[in-house]
């Protein structure tokens, strides 16, 4: 059953200094309790896909030239004012990047939380406090009911990321949209809050668009993944066959440049892999394929023309000539 | 809180001695003998030396300090010099003028302020906010005396039945007095107004620029609870500082606009002792006008820690 279709989704901004294209039709479909991870560069276009879902982009400069979400059978894109707030929080629920920026320091962890019941469950102030409390307790922070009183600056990262955790599965929504949820967290604490939220989204039964660059959480967590690349999906597929066979150059340079401590990489050499020459800019056009300036295997056509995504198997698509 | 707030009390308290120092030697510092200054160059030898023992400025600097502040503290600020009578009373008598006058104009410059800065940040560059924001150049660049003026003129001109020029207490005759006392508020917070609707935009449009207001959207909150609640409580914090320190040109705007509107407040109070060299008036008026500004900011400080709690618990 598919949740969450999205058809051929761009997105400009129009900037002072020209229009740039950040999405440039996108397609993928979230299915019921299934995690959905999305990788990629800085500024390939994840974020500002992801937060078009619930149309959190800044309108004047950002534009939705095309496309369609499909929420079930309503596309999010054309939903009334009034049904995009039900939605947001209600079913389809976010958190971001950045703990300590993410909670308004002047309310308590407590309010904020409850806000979300007052909102979409009609709770009275201290009905909605209690199930916050309740929440609190669920990501694991002890004495909730004191917590509850405490205020963001008061909280450590790791908590905070768990009380914005709690905060977008208080309603339990069939869909979380977790936009690199543990960048700006330590190592252990990250994968604390990956358990955390596997634990939850399986007792709630809600899927995930999981945003990440870190492949090791990908293999870990999600059952799809989608790489993106200069605003466009360059290979997708389910996890085990995307790891265990790579068709897009991109995919292979991303899978080889993970460090491995005190082992020789897939080539044997102790030389970190990269991938040289750096993400093209996103404004005006260019023909041809858009990662072949970086490409070992480019071919002359590379050059002229952009490759269509095709469908290598019904569960594995890539974007690139020397697959056809 | 009550750490915090005991803590400020303590501060004002200590910079209100301070002051008292600065005050008291200021005063004394006015070059030529203040005795002399006071009779003028025609005065006899004798009636200096009387006059200067009688005031008690043959006593030593730090004596004359002391008894004047501890007067000061019992609530005997010593007697006006021109009159006679003791200051404490003219002071009971002006004080609540200037300070209604104050508050009013604080209070009026808010209203209007606020909505307007609100409504320019929501909608930045749009045409209102476009109009808007030079017309808060003239309010900003515009002299308080001024406005004062004009008004006073616009409005016994054109609507001389929305305005009474004698000053009635508030507890006598609230129509009256407000007749009195709106137009010359308004003309005194012009200048704050336009200040205070600067500052609500600047930092409201900073503020919705915050991840935590992406956050409350992607709650599902109205706009209205997102801007009204999320932002502004964050954003009340930044205008309170300007609020605070706009109130101490208040202060000074007052005497003018006292003037202009013939109310019979301290700020004429000040100018006149001024004028007259009655320099105990002198003292006992800036002593009160210090007083003013510290408790403005005394509270502007208890207001913070309500406002903010990153302040009330460090």
């Amino acid at each position: 059953m598919s949740l969450l279709n999205v058809t051929n989704l761009r997105i400009d901004f129009k900037t002072l200094e020209g229009t740039v294209h950040a999405v440039q039709g996108v397609d993928f479909s979230l299915h019921e309790g299934e995690t959905l991870a999305i990788v990629g560069e800085s500024g390939c276009g994840k974020s500002v896909t992801v937060k078009s879902i619930l149309k959190l982009l800044p309108m004047p400069p950002a534009e939705i030239v095309h496309g369609e979400i499909l929420y079930k059978e309503e596309d999010l894109l054309t939903v009334s004012k009034q049904r995009l707030r039900e939605i947001r929080g209600g079913q389809i629920s976010m958190i971001f990047q950045e703990p300590m920026t993410s909670l308004n320091p002047v309310f308590t962890v407590g309010q904020q939380i409850a806000e979300t019941f007052h909102v979409h469950q009609q709770m009275n102030r201290a009905q909605a406090m209690d199930a916050a409390v309740q929440m609190l307790d669920k990501v694991r922070i002890s004495s909730p009911r004191k917590r509850a009183r405490e205020y963001p600056h008061q909280l450590s990262g790791g908590m905070r990321q768990r009380v914005m955790i709690a905060m977008a599965l208080a309603c339990q929504p069939q869909i979380l949209i977790a936009d690199e949820p543990t960048t700006a967290l330590d190592v252990t604490i990250q994968a604390q809050i990956m358990d955390l939220m596997g634990r939850l989204l399986e007792e709630f039964q809600t899927a995930i668009l999981l945003i990440t660059h870190d492949l090791g959480v990908v293999a870990e967590t999600a059952q799809r993944v989608i790489v993106m690349y200069a605003g466009k999906i360059v290979e997708s597929g389910d996890v085990i066959t995307i790891f265990k066979e790579p068709l897009h150059p991109y995919t292979k340079g991303l899978l080889e440049s993970i460090p491995c401590l005190g082992r020789r990489s897939l080539h044997g050499k102790k030389r970190l892999h990269e991938i040289r020459g750096t993400v093209p800019s996103l404004r005006g056009s260019m023909p041809g394929c858009w990662f072949a300036p970086r490409c070992e295997h480019a071919l002359k056509k590379c050059q002229e023309e952009m490759p269509r995504l095709k469908s290598i198997t019904d569960k594995h698509r890539v974007r690139c000539w020397l697959c056809e | 809180m009550y750490a915090f707030v005991a803590r400020r009390l303590l501060l004002a308290i200590f910079i209100l001695l301070c002051l008292s120092v600065i005050v008291f030697i200021a005063i004394h510092s006015i070059p030529g003998d203040l005795a002399q200054v006071m009779l003028g160059p025609a005065a006899t030898e004798q009636a200096v030396t009387a006059l200067r023992k009688s005031m008690g400025l043959d006593k030593p600097l730090h004596e004359q300090y002391l008894s004047w502040i501890v007067n000061l503290v019992k609530g005997n600020m010593g007697n006006s010099l021109r009159m006679g009578t003791p200051i404490i009373d003219e002071i009971i008598n002006r004080l609540p003028v200037t300070l209604e006058l104050i508050i009013l104009a604080t209070l009026l410059s808010l209203i209007i302020a606020i909505p307007i800065g609100v409504v320019c940040a929501v909608k930045r560059n749009s045409w209102f906010d476009h109009l808007l924001r030079p017309v808060s150049i003239l309010g900003l660049s515009v002299p308080d005396f001024w406005w004062a003026v004009l008004f006073i003129i616009l409005i016994s001109y054109y609507f001389p039945h929305l305005y009474t020029p004698e000053y009635v207490s508030i507890l006598e005759n609230f129509g009256e007095n407000m007749k009195t006392m709106i137009p010359a508020s308004v003309a005194l917070g012009v200048t704050m107004a336009a200040m205070v609707m600067r500052y609500v935009r600047s930092s409201l449009s900073e503020v919705l620029m915050a991840d935590y207001i992406v956050t409350a959207r992607a709650k599902g909150l109205t706009e209205t609870v997102t801007v009204g609640k999320h932002a502004m409580r964050n954003s009340l914090i930044d205008v309170l500082t300007v609020v605070g320190l706009q109130m101490g040109a208040l202060l000074s705007g007052a005497v003018l606009v006292e003037i202009v509107f013939s109310l019979p407040g301290v700020g004429r109070m000040a100018l006149d002792a001024v004028l007259q060299r009655d320099y105990p008036v002198v003292q006992a008026v800036v002593m009160i006008i210090a007083v003013i500004f510290i408790l403005i900011n005394l509270l502007v400080d208890i207001l913070y820690g309500v406002l903010d709690p990153r302040i009330r618990i460090s």
